[in-house]
């Protein structure tokens, strides 16, 4: 292997990500809770943030994480059919499914924004998202938007 | 009360629709001297004035000076059409940094003949990196948004100007104005293209699938394109309180489509959302401008 890529991979060791998860109160949240008291391991890199519904979600919490340094945005919700208020995990999906394609033409890979959905008996399933996306967001590297925004 | 009217890099419409005012600007200039336009008369630029008003963005060094140097010499500065309030169209250029827009505009554009490769050899002032809306660069007392500002508007802001009443712009939508609202629950039954699709100008123009950016814009206008048959494209920039056009534009096409007439997929063949939902307001978006490859140095 080459110096220069080895010296990459050796700083993607070192690169702890920033993810901010939104999860909602019915659901995601409860998933959370339930893998805390599984006492499950799995990454330390998400700071959760509770929402009543998915569906709660505004677009501009999801670019202002990303401009406040973060290198993921996650958001769990109900299940599709599930949702506490019959239709927010739709929206919520809608609205991510549009911020990707904004993401990318604003510079940004979409797979930094990921939703998905776990009910609140499956803390295990919630343990698996967050080391998936973790890893996901380690491949892609820091965030481009890391310091360059704030500095304006 | 003296008036300076200057522009920065800037189309020229701004001037125009001040003079559209037609009869009511000669009331308005029996109360303001107009002593400086140099899109509209020669005169030499004065050394203070009452009112600054700036139209266009700040895309070059030498905007930027202006921009500092107006400040400096009038009491009221006033950013007038969407250029100077959000960056407008020149502002979609944040799409690119400068150095990507000189090598787009003299090497690669199509019908760009330079085949040495050379950059511009004429001295004129540099492009600054990205547009910045005015407000981000001097203190706005007032900023009159619109492309161009609305005549209504123009007039309602001379008037509060003249007997020093408060100019407060309209905090309502550009749907609370528009004829096709009826007020009733919008549901976008599919995804339809301006281009390609046959329209109803009877109805909602949002609920028959076309990009319509009434309900994230702010009003104003008397919804003037859509009364000309046109979708709104956001020039009024964005709501009271909203921070960013295109994530309220979001939200508010995830909350009107249908989920059983509007699959996911739909949705996600929308073309180019940066431009079409900032259009008129990227540069005073959240973001701001394109990252990738856009770091400073």
């Amino acid at each position: 292997m080459e110096a220069s890529s080895l010296g990459r991979l050796d700083l993607r060791k070192r690169f702890k990500p920033r993810i901010i998860g939104f999860l909602c109160n019915w659901c995601g949240y409860a998933a959370a809770d339930l893998a805390g008291t599984m006492r499950l391991r799995y990454p330390a890199n998400i700071r959760i943030v509770r929402v009543m519904c998915t569906g709660r979600i505004d677009p501009a919490h999801v670019l202002k994480a990303f401009k406040g340094g973060a290198d993921g945005v996650l958001i769990v919700g109900c299940h599709p059919g599930d949702c506490h208020y019959l239709t927010g995990n739709y929206r919520a999906e809608r609205k991510v499914a549009m911020l990707k394609l904004l993401l990318k033409d604003l510079g940004l890979e979409p797979d930094r924004i990921r939703i998905d959905w776990a009910s609140a008996g499956e803390g295990e399933r919630f343990a698996r998202i967050v080391e998936e996306f973790v890893r996901r967001i380690a491949e892609l590297g820091p965030s481009p938007l890391r310091g360059v925004l704030v500095e304006e | 009360m003296t008036l300076a009217i200057e522009h920065l890099t800037a189309c020229a419409g701004c001037e125009n629709a001040i003079l559209d005012l037609g009869d009511s600007l000669l009331s308005v200039l029996r109360d303001v001297e107009l002593v400086y336009a140099p899109i509209l008369m020669d005169a030499p630029p004065p050394e203070r004035v009452d009112v600054a008003i700036l139209t266009g963005a700040i895309r070059t060094e030498e905007d930027l000076e202006k921009v500092k140097r107006w400040r400096g010499k009038c009491s009221i500065l006033v950013a007038f059409g969407s250029c100077a309030c959000f960056g407008g169209i020149p502002g979609l250029a944040n799409l690119l940094n400068s150095m990507e827009l000189l090598k787009t505009s003299y090497l690669e554009q199509l019908g760009t003949i330079n085949p040495e490769g050379e950059p511009p050899r004429v001295e004129v002032p540099a492009l600054t990196d990205f547009i910045k809306p005015l407000s981000r660069v001097v203190k706005v007392d007032y900023a009159l948004p619109g492309c161009p500002p609305p005549m209504k508007l123009i007039s309602k802001f001379f008037e509060a100007l003249i007997s020093g009443e408060e100019f407060e712009l309209p905090a309502k939508s550009v749907c609370d104005e528009c004829p096709l609202n009826s007020g009733g629950e919008k549901v976008i039954k599919g995804i339809r293209r301006w281009v390609y699709d046959e329209v109803d100008l009877s109805k909602c123009l949002l609920e028959q699938g076309f990009i319509c950016l009434g309900p994230a814009t702010r009003g104003g206008c008397g919804a003037r394109c859509i009364k000309a048959g046109y979708p709104c494209r956001g020039c009024m920039g964005v709501l009271e309180g909203v921070e960013d056009q295109a994530a309220k534009m979001i939200s508010a096409i995830a909350s009107a489509t249908s989920l059983e007439e509007v699959a996911l997929e739909d949705l996600m063949r929308l073309s180019d959302l940066a431009g079409v939902l900032y259009r008129f307001t990227l540069p005073a978006s959240i973001f701001g401008r394109k990252v990738r490859g856009a770091r400073r140095g």
